[in-house]
């Protein structure tokens, strides 16, 4: 027997009712003034639950006894529930009423759980279809766009000079390659989407053999071929996607640490890249026989010009070098490669630096 | 103030209280959000459903909890209508501006527009009210749509030609025709105010505000909560009950500022806390007092369950109740 509060729906009077659970109805008695209780007998059927917690519940009933029931008491909550969902099922809902926040932070790693694989697995994996089905020619007019904005000056003898050299090996790019130097005391190198690859003078001063220079567009040509920037600007965009469905849904402070989390996730992308470019390049090179040390040489090189600033690995864009030469040493290890001698680059090489011997 | 009793009536004083939990609440909307997600939005008015159902049995009066009767169905059914009746407002405007009559499209789309918002502010407090009950007794809204939609137009358009200025006199004209159309049961809701006051009070709680650099505003919130709650009545038969609020400036600022301290340290995750601490905050600081008899409110309003406007004012992003 259970102490609950009856209305008939017909004036907002409480009237105390006595109730019993049965196993698909319940049954309880209001008293009436100068006569027997009334009883209702409610089947489980023909009513609607509203459950308020785990203490709390209510009952409507608007067929022909229309009334609510409300009861204030855990253990009625308890077994009726345990009778009524023979009958009907229980919501998750009633699963959060009951248990609170627990079940609100599992659904929230949940949430988390599922916004995380959408953010690492599927977008990059949308944006990655999306590039392979884009013609190549976008890149080349992204890359002449790029071009055109930048507008730097070049050095048109050297210019001359590194096509030459960079004719003497053979590309496995779709891209007809442009090769340029730019006067600039940078030590640096990089390459445009559509084949447009840039040597500045302070990396080239620095370079001691032809294996090197050769290393260099190697990797510099392997981010063009795998199309690294038009795979960044698509990942960038679908994260932009969710990031304005992020901001739209929640509050201004989870989006500006979305946003945060995201740019240094993206440096991560673009140590893949390099890491994919390293090896590739090393790949074009063992296949026009040209020595693969030539990248670990670079390296080198590169290694001495950046012992002036240590940054740790998860704010680089680049590998640290140090991880560079290890897995560059590897892949020599697993692929040994046979090297010609390529007297015709040696001259070409031996040019260029003379351009620069004063 | 004296209140006059009848020979019938004693003075009693419900208590008004929201006994939610931040916990529970939280948990219902992060569910929410994870169905509505997994389901790309179309779980929405069920969420809705279920928050409301937690909010209004978790808010108490006179140790009664009110219910709400809204089902996702119904407010599902509302939303494809209110989409419809956009979509065919977008979709005109569109046509028109192909067709190259610029005139008729801006007018149209502004039209519709206009008509939408108080179309939407009606429907919604029809079915708002009629889903509303209190020990099995619905409350319900009695205002005219058309009625209301020209009330609305003619508000609008003063505010608009005295440069806002008539805003505060607009605001006490239409919360004046809800809050009287508004029933509980054989009750009755009043809303007596006056325009020139709320004017008055607005005017110094703007200038008190920009003089002290913004601190004023919680103060001239308390006295915006003020007006609205000491203003309304319930009537029933030849008895009243006035509220009263007892919130003040310096309380509203407290519940603000930390209420911006759990949403910026959470990052928003203590939006279920704010809320809560909000809604307990505005209810247990509104007295009521007077010679009504609760329990002898009657069951006089019918069923509605259209909530189209219902939905196309959560469309159009109004907040109304």
């Amino acid at each position: 027997m259970f102490k609950g509060t009856f209305y008939d729906h017909k004036v907002a009077v409480a009237i105390p009712a006595t109730i019993r659970i049965f196993d698909e109805s319940l049954q309880f008695e209001t008293p009436v003034e100068g006569m027997p209780p009334r009883r209702h007998h409610w089947l489980f059927s023909e009513i609607n639950v509203d459950m308020a917690d785990k203490r709390f519940i209510r009952l409507v009933n608007q067929a022909d006894d229309a009334g609510t029931l409300e009861v204030n008491d855990a253990a009625f909550v308890d077994m009726f529930l345990e009778k009524y969902k023979r009958i009907r099922s229980v919501g998750l809902d009633r699963l959060v009423l009951r248990n609170g926040v627990k079940v609100g932070l599992a659904a929230l790693l949940v949430i988390i759980g599922l916004a995380a694989l959408a953010h690492f697995v599927v977008l990059p994996w949308c944006a990655d279809r999306v590039v392979d089905r884009l013609p190549r020619s976008f890149d080349k007019e992204l890359g002449e766009t790029a071009m055109q904005s930048m507008d730097e000056s070049r050095d048109v003898n050297a210019s001359a000079l590194l096509t030459k050299f960079g004719a003497q090996m053979h590309w496995d790019s779709p891209d007809s390659l442009k090769f340029f130097v730019v006067p600039s005391n940078i030590e640096n190198a990089y390459a445009l989407p559509g084949g447009y690859v840039f040597v500045y003078t302070g990396l080239l001063k620095k370079l001691n053999k032809k294996e090197e220079l050769a290393a260099l567009l190697s990797h510099e040509v392997a981010h063009v071929s795998c199309r690294h920037s038009v795979r960044k600007l698509c990942r960038d965009m679908s994260s932009s996607v969710l990031l304005t469905l992020v901001l739209t849904n929640s509050s201004q402070a989870a989006s500006v640490f979305y946003s945060n989390a995201n740019a240094l996730y993206n440096l991560t992308y673009s140590r893949q890249y390099e890491q994919q470019a390293d090896i590739v390049g090393m790949e074009t090179l063992r296949k026009n026989h040209i020595d693969q040390h030539g990248m670990v040489e670079l390296m080198e090189v590169l290694q001495k010009l950046s012992e002036k600033v240590d940054m740790p690995e998860f704010i680089s864009t680049h590998p640290l070098t140090k991880n560079r030469i290890n897995y560059a040493k590897e892949t020599i290890k697993k692929n040994p490669g046979t090297v010609d001698s390529h007297e015709q680059m040696d001259v070409i090489f031996a040019q260029l630096k003379a351009l620069y011997k004063k | 103030m004296e209140q006059q009793y009848g020979p019938t009536g004693t003075a009693s004083r419900p208590a008004l209280t929201y006994n939610g939990d931040g916990g529970t609440y939280f948990g219902i909307l992060i569910l929410n959000a994870l169905l509505t997600a997994v389901t790309f939005g179309f779980y929405y008015p069920w969420a809705k459903a279920k928050k409301l159902q937690y909010i209004y049995s978790s808010t108490e009066l006179d140790g009664s909890r009110f219910a709400w009767h809204g089902t996702g169905k119904e407010m599902f059914k509302g939303f494809l209508k209110a989409v419809g009746v956009i979509a065919a407002l977008y979709i005109s405007f569109f046509l028109l501006m192909k067709a190259r009559m610029i005139v008729p499209a801006f007018i149209i789309y502004f039209v519709g527009i206009i008509a939408a918002i108080p179309f939407a502010i009606h429907g919604s407090n029809r079915y708002h009210w009629s889903r509303t009950t209190w020990r099995g007794i619905r409350f319900g809204y009695r205002g005219q749509r058309n009625e209301f939609i020209l009330l609305f137009i003619k508000e609008m358009f003063l505010t608009l030609i005295s440069f806002g200025i008539y805003g505060s006199w607009a605001t006490v004209n239409l919360r004046t025709y809800i809050f009287n159309n508004i029933r509980f049961g054989s009750g009755e809701f009043r809303y007596e105010a006056d325009g020139g006051d709320y004017f008055m009070m607005n005017l110094k709680g703007y200038f008190l505000s920009a003089l002290t650099l913004g601190i004023y505003s919680f103060w001239w919130q308390a006295d915006m909560y003020r007006f609205m709650v000491d203003h309304t009545y319930l009537q029933h038969e030849d008895k009243r009950f006035s509220l009263r609020s007892t919130a003040t400036g310096g309380e509203f600022a407290g519940l603000l500022i930390v209420n911006a301290l759990l949403t910026i340290f959470t990052f928003g995750i203590g939006y279920a806390w704010v809320q809560t601490r909000t809604l307990s905050f505005l209810m247990s600081h509104v007295e009521i007092e007077g010679n009504v008899d609760l329990s002898q409110l009657s069951q006089t309003e019918e069923e509605y369950r259209n909530a189209m406007g219902e939905d196309m004012a959560d469309l159009l992003d109004l907040s109304i109740i």
